[in-house]
């Protein structure tokens, strides 16, 4: 059993002075035994703080924080059972890659033997076995890596903490590499935590994917839950690549009917299906956001009843998708994934409807969601 | 502005070349320097230095188209190595032209040929009369009765030497004899309860017992001021002499000069010397004593503060109270006695002679001609007389000879000389031998302090028993004067000298075949890789021609100036070198007195203590002080600067100012500071078992911080990350800094301890200021044998010699170092 647990977790640096900053403002999370958390949220919002945290490296200013069912606030790094791996490999260049890998155990008395056997068998696993004789200077940056998680393998640790470990890699080593965790966890079996602040990973990686902003926790949930029923506008517009649109206005009644207005014009008025009437219902004129992801676009006539008029900034043909950048009449700005290759000119206008089953409705205000999540179809 | 600086300047410039060929045309006016009787500070300061200006003046009247100018030997040493600036401005042709002598260095001067013979001014067959007589006198000629006058008896042979075929050939003139006689503080006579006209000890025996009474340490009173450490040698001279103990002799078939030290009257007096320094006796409270003088680097000081009963020291034939020690004395307070008289029934004592002579280097006929109407017009009596004149009107009158008071038309005054005095004077002067002044015989001074030095750290004076006693002294100089023998002289029977020369051969060889060694080493290091592609000549210098081009002026510098003296340096170690005239090949035995000379082995061990407290107090801390700065979490920078500051203050400064730090006396910085602790004063520099390290001390103080900074900015390099990676593998606050820390900066302690090794193996700059290798060669390291070698006993040779030797010691950290400089890089840009 360890699972790791944070309780109103804070860290303060420079307290009671006057630069003081509250990096981590007093989290609450709790990781399973052998779950592969992801931390992910923009640059500076305290996830490596966190990590740092976990690993001892960083003492916390208050609150709780178990690994199992044991409070390590107080016990040394090296005595709390974790390894950590990252970004800049933080290797030993004077040691070969075996002697890097068997530090932490030579360090440990652990026997001459044992050490071998281990450090033979991760490098096997990570085809490092006819590296292990060179100095660090003498591999590449994923060979480097991989040395790096061979040093935290070895010394079988119960949670494995990981900070941005691909980010120095090339695009296409950071795939491999992000498979090669992803099966390391399978077959450890043991609990990792992982920061990156590049969704891409999150999403492929996590169990489960947590949030953060300025120190505070937005969400935490599978990958797909936070993509489908980000609870805040932060989550909706942090997970998601382009960025999901904001459309800023409110809803009004007519006619029997509900409807989105742009406050500003008051033209383009998207009428609403029941279930958003319903949920719009109780918030007639507040400034509301609704929010459209990129893909729940399609292209429209210009009299459709759900149009919305736009003129074409940039057009992104990729191949099987394109992504169009739109700017509306009072200036929201729109990127749209229509499907194949779209022509467009730069200052053409083109009319684009949302697939009202797909949107969201966030309280412009406090940012969160105003409707009830979705029943997964 | 500038442009009027500018006329300014070359006016200047126009005036000096027309004042030059002023000088040049008036013909008639000679420059020569000397290193006496010229304008200087002294004139100002001390009634010397004024007598000398009032010669300087006298000639000039008397030459006017003579000028002597004073001389540029600034540089100022301590003990024998006080010769050593004279001796290489000899060697680089920059010395004066007349320069002084003394008895002691006399004969190296003449065997070295540092000396002009007078042979065309001096002419001891004929008086003046006789010549006149044949009609072949000559103003500028010296007679034989001039001679006679200004050359006492015993100093004929220092000042001439005679040739294979008997022609005496004379080198120098005195112009001041100085004796050394017995002086006594009247007043703690009397409060020891001695009658200071009638008490004074006239032999040997009262001499022990008046000092034994004097002396009273709990009353701060003391008997006489023995030297007992490398002064000891000096200071028992007249006890030597009185036995009659020759010390050194020319031997009757060979000329040379050998040591004689260990007579049968050598060794009773250095019996009684030593018993005066440390017997064993009971005072009246029944406390253990020891000895009856007073041996601390404070002596003087305390006999100044007029708390010491006698002391041995020089009077002069025209000055009595030449002396510092005594010039402040009046004639009720200062009693002065021919040494006491020795069981032999003889008092002795040493004559010092200062003169002066032409330097060999002076080539130029007219600037010789001026040199020697200068010297013969410096010890004449009309300069006396300037001299005389001089004293009398600075009110010296009393402390003058009162035969020269009379000679030069003063007798008014003579009477006011004491009695005492002027017997003590003249008896002095007559029953008086030269200090040793054979070739070499510096080495004399440096060497006969041994024996004694040994005896007392043996605690013989402490034996009872005469004949154990008398036994140990007999071989302790027995060994001494064996080895100076062979030092001074050479002299080694001739088989053990085809051993030495054996042993020698074979380490030249050995050293040679590792030099050749290092070197295809390097060239091999550095020579370019296999990898290289072949271009041929004219492809390779169309490539490079710009680069050695732009090379070529510092190929040039190195080539003149390192490696040019190098290869005239290695010749030289086997020469018998002479600066001037000729040098003699003597093989390998230069090698050969350099591996049998029990002082190189001392140097080589005293070097090996310097590193070792080198590599202690000046590598080490720079390191740690370095690993705790980066661990302070505040304040580094204050620390940094603090530690740093030291770096700004020069070197020599430095060492300087820590001499003055290490005062042995209790008013010394540190001793002060001991003080506080409730330590006693310690004697620092002057403490055999403590010189050392106080050598070491100021360039540890001055080093810490440069040493330290550069390996702070080392450790700023390690990146944070490793840290935290061994924190979390199990590493401590140690284990950091062995496996993280160290690791990364151990290119950079190796080079710093290349560094400090080889500083420390060539030091000597230091220890000279500090030291000059003192006491007892306590800090006698290589670099300072070099030196002396070279620049004292002028035994170039050897002194190449030991540097070839020094230089193999070095190999091994050379390569190492080779081998690091040759693993950097060097890369140009690529276009
Ligand atoms: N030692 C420190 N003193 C003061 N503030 C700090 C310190 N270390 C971090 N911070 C601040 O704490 C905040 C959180 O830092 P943290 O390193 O956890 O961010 P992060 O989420 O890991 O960002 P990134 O994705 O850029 O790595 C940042 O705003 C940072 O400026
Ligand atoms: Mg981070």
């Amino acid at each position: 059993m360890s699972g790791v647990t944070l309780k109103q977790l804070k860290k303060t640096y420079n307290p009671g002075t006057k630069d003081a900053f509250y990096a981590v403002k007093g989290i609450d999370l709790e990781i399973r035994d052998k779950e592969f958390m992801v931390l992910v949220g923009p640059s500076g919002c305290g996830k490596s703080t966190t990590l740092r945290m976990i690993a001892g490296l960083e003492e916390a200013s208050s609150g709780d924080l178990c690994i199992g069912d044991r409070r390590v606030n107080d016990v040394l790094p090296k005595n709390r059972g974790v390894a950590m791996v990252f970004q800049n490999y933080a290797l030993y260049p004077h040691m070969t890659v075996a002697d890097n890998m068997a530090f932490g155990l030579k360090l440990r008395k652990t026997p001459k033997a044992e050490i071998q056997q281990r450090v033979e068998q991760a490098a096997d696993t990570l085809g490092l076995s006819s590296m292990l004789n060179r100095k660090p200077k003498a591999l590449s940056g994923g060979q480097r890596q991989r040395v790096a998680l061979g040093r935290a393998i070895v010394r079988k640790p119960d949670v494995f903490l990981f900070d941005e470990p691909l980010s120095n890699l090339d695009a296409k080593m950071r795939v491999q590499m992000r498979a090669e965790i992803s099966k390391l966890h399978a077959s450890l079996n043991a609990t990792m935590i992982y920061v990156t602040h590049d969704q891409t990973e999150a999403m492929t990686m996590g169990d489960r994917i947590c949030v953060m902003k300025d120190g505070e926790i937005m969400q935490v949930d599978e990958p797909i839950n936070i993509y489908r029923n980000p609870t805040n506008m932060f989550t909706a517009g942090f997970i998601g690549l382009p960025q999901m649109n904001f459309l800023h206005g409110s809803v009004m009644e007519a006619d029997g009917g509900y409807y989105f207005v742009n406050q500003a014009t008051g033209v383009d008025r998207i009428e609403f299906t029941a279930r958003l009437g319903e949920i719009a219902r109780a918030h007639l004129g507040k400034p509301l956001v609704l929010g459209v992801r990129p893909e729940h676009f399609s292209a429209c006539e210009a009299d459709d009843p759900w149009a919305i008029h736009a003129r074409v900034e940039v057009g992104e043909p990729l191949g099987a998708e394109s992504f169009i950048h739109l700017s509306t009449a009072n200036g929201d700005k729109l990127v749209v994934r229509l499907v194949g290759i779209v022509q467009s000119n730069i200052g053409q206008s083109l009319s684009v409807k949302p697939n009202l089953d797909e949107v969201h409705l966030f309280d412009a205000e406090s940012g969160l969601r105003l409707e009830a999540p979705h029943v997964l179809a | 502005m500038c442009a009027s600086r500018l006329h300014f300047f070359l006016a200047l410039l126009l005036c000096k070349i027309a004042f030059f060929s002023i000088t040049v045309t008036a013909e008639s006016t000679v420059s020569i320097r000397t290193t006496d009787f010229a304008p200087g500070p002294d004139a100002l300061f001390n009634i010397a230095g004024k007598a000398e200006m009032a010669v300087y003046r006298a000639f000039r009247e008397k030459y006017p188209n003579i000028r002597p100018e004073g001389n540029s030997l600034s540089l100022k040493l301590e003990g024998p190595a006080g010769e050593a600036p004279l001796l290489m401005s000899i060697a680089g042709r920059t010395a004066p032209d007349v320069i002084h002598v003394n008895t002691r260095q006399s004969g190296s001067y003449i065997g070295r040929n540092f000396l002009l013979p007078l042979d065309e001014y001096i002419n001891s067959e004929q008086t003046a009369a006789e010549a006149k007589e044949l009609g072949e006198y000559d103003d500028n000629t010296m007679y034989r009765d001039e001679l006679e006058e200004r050359v006492r008896p015993q100093i004929w042979d220092a000042v001439s030497r005679v040739d294979s075929e008997g022609k005496r050939h004379f080198y120098f003139l005195p112009f001041s004899y100085f004796v050394r006689v017995m002086a006594y503080n009247k007043t703690v006579f009397q409060e020891a309860g001695l009658d200071p006209d009638k008490d004074y000890p006239k032999t040997w025996d009262e001499l022990a017992a008046v000092a034994q009474q004097i002396q009273n340490p709990r009353e701060d009173r003391y008997g006489i001021i023995l030297g007992k450490e490398g002064g000891a040698g000096w200071t028992s001279l007249p006890f030597f002499f009185s036995m009659g103990s020759k010390i050194v002799e020319r031997e009757e078939g060979t000329g040379k000069w050998v040591a004689r030290f260990n007579d049968a009257g050598a060794v009773q007096a250095a019996d009684f010397y030593s018993r005066l320094v440390d017997a064993p006796w009971t005072d009246e409270d029944g406390k253990q004593r020891y000895g009856v003088g007073m041996s601390s680097g404070e002596a003087w000081s305390i006999w100044d503060r007029g708390r010491i009963g006698m002391s041995l020291l020089y009077i002069n034939d025209i000055l009595i109270n030449a002396d510092d020690h005594i010039s402040s004395m009046s004639p009720g307070e200062l009693g002065l006695v021919p040494v006491p008289f020795a069981p032999s029934g003889q008092s002795i004592t040493e004559l010092h002679v200062r003169g002066l002579g032409v330097c060999a280097t002076t080539e130029d006929p007219e600037k010789i001609a001026a040199s020697w109407k200068f010297l013969r017009f410096v010890g004449s009596p009309a300069a006396e007389r300037v001299i005389v004149q001089t004293y009398v009107e600075n009110g010296y009158a009393s402390f003058i000879n009162p035969e020269k008071l009379v000679q030069h038309g003063y007798s008014e005054y003579a009477a006011t000389v004491p009695a005492q005095w002027k017997h003590t004077l003249k008896f002095a002067l007559e029953n008086s031998l030269p200090e040793p002044y054979g070739e070499n015989c510096q080495v004399y001074i440096e060497r006969a302090s041994k024996p004694l030095q040994s005896a007392f750290s043996e605690g013989v004076p402490r034996i009872t028993d005469d004949g154990t006693r008398l036994a140990r002294l007999q071989e302790l100089y027995d060994t001494a004067v064996k080895e100076i023998n062979e030092k001074m002289l050479g002299q080694i029977p001739e088989d053990e000298m085809v051993f030495r020369r054996k042993v020698a051969s074979a380490v030249m060889l050995l050293v040679a075949v590792s030099f050749v060694l290092m070197f295809t080493y390097i060239w091999r290091l550095f020579s370019g890789s296999e990898g290289e592609v072949k271009r041929g000549f004219f492809g390779w210098i169309k490539k490079y021609w710009l680069a050695y081009v732009l090379l070529a002026p510092a190929l040039a510098s190195i080539f003149v100036f390192n490696y040019y003296p190098l290869a005239v340096g290695a010749r030289m170690a086997f020469l018998d070198y002479n600066v001037i005239g000729e040098s003699t090949f003597v093989g390998v035995d230069n090698f050969a007195a350099v591996l049998f000379d029990s002082v190189f082995w001392v140097s080589v061990l005293r070097t090996a203590e310097y590193v070792f407290w080198s590599l202690l107090l000046v590598f080490l801390p720079p390191i740690i002080l370095a690993l705790c700065l980066s661990e302070l979490p505040r304040a580094s920078v204050l620390f940094r600067v603090l530690y740093y500051l030291p770096a700004l203050v020069s070197g020599l400064i430095v060492m300087l100012m820590w001499k003055m730090f290490f005062d042995p006396s209790e008013a010394g910085a540190l001793n002060q500071v001991l003080a506080i602790l409730d330590f006693g004063p310690q004697k620092w520099l002057q403490d055999k078992s403590q010189a050392m390290v106080s050598i070491i001390i100021p360039l540890a103080w001055a080093g810490m911080g440069p040493g330290c900074l550069i390996y702070l900015a080392a450790l700023k390099t390690v990146p944070e990350d490793l840290y935290e990676a061994s924190a979390i593998d199990g590493a401590g606050f140690l284990g950091r800094i062995w496996h993280i820390t160290l690791p990364t900066i151990r290119p950079l302690v190796m080079i710093q301890l290349i560094f400090v090794l080889i500083g420390a193996f060539q030091s000597a700059d230091n220890v000279l200021v500090m030291t000059a290798g003192g006491p007892d060669h306590a800090t006698h390291v290589i670099g300072l044998e070099i030196f002396y070698d070279a620049y004292v006993y002028l035994r170039f040779g050897v002194a190449i010699a030991i540097a070839w030797i020094l230089g193999f010691f070095l190999i091994g950290l050379t390569m190492f170092q080779m081998k690091r400089i040759s693993r950097m890089t060097f890369t140009t840009a690529k276009s």
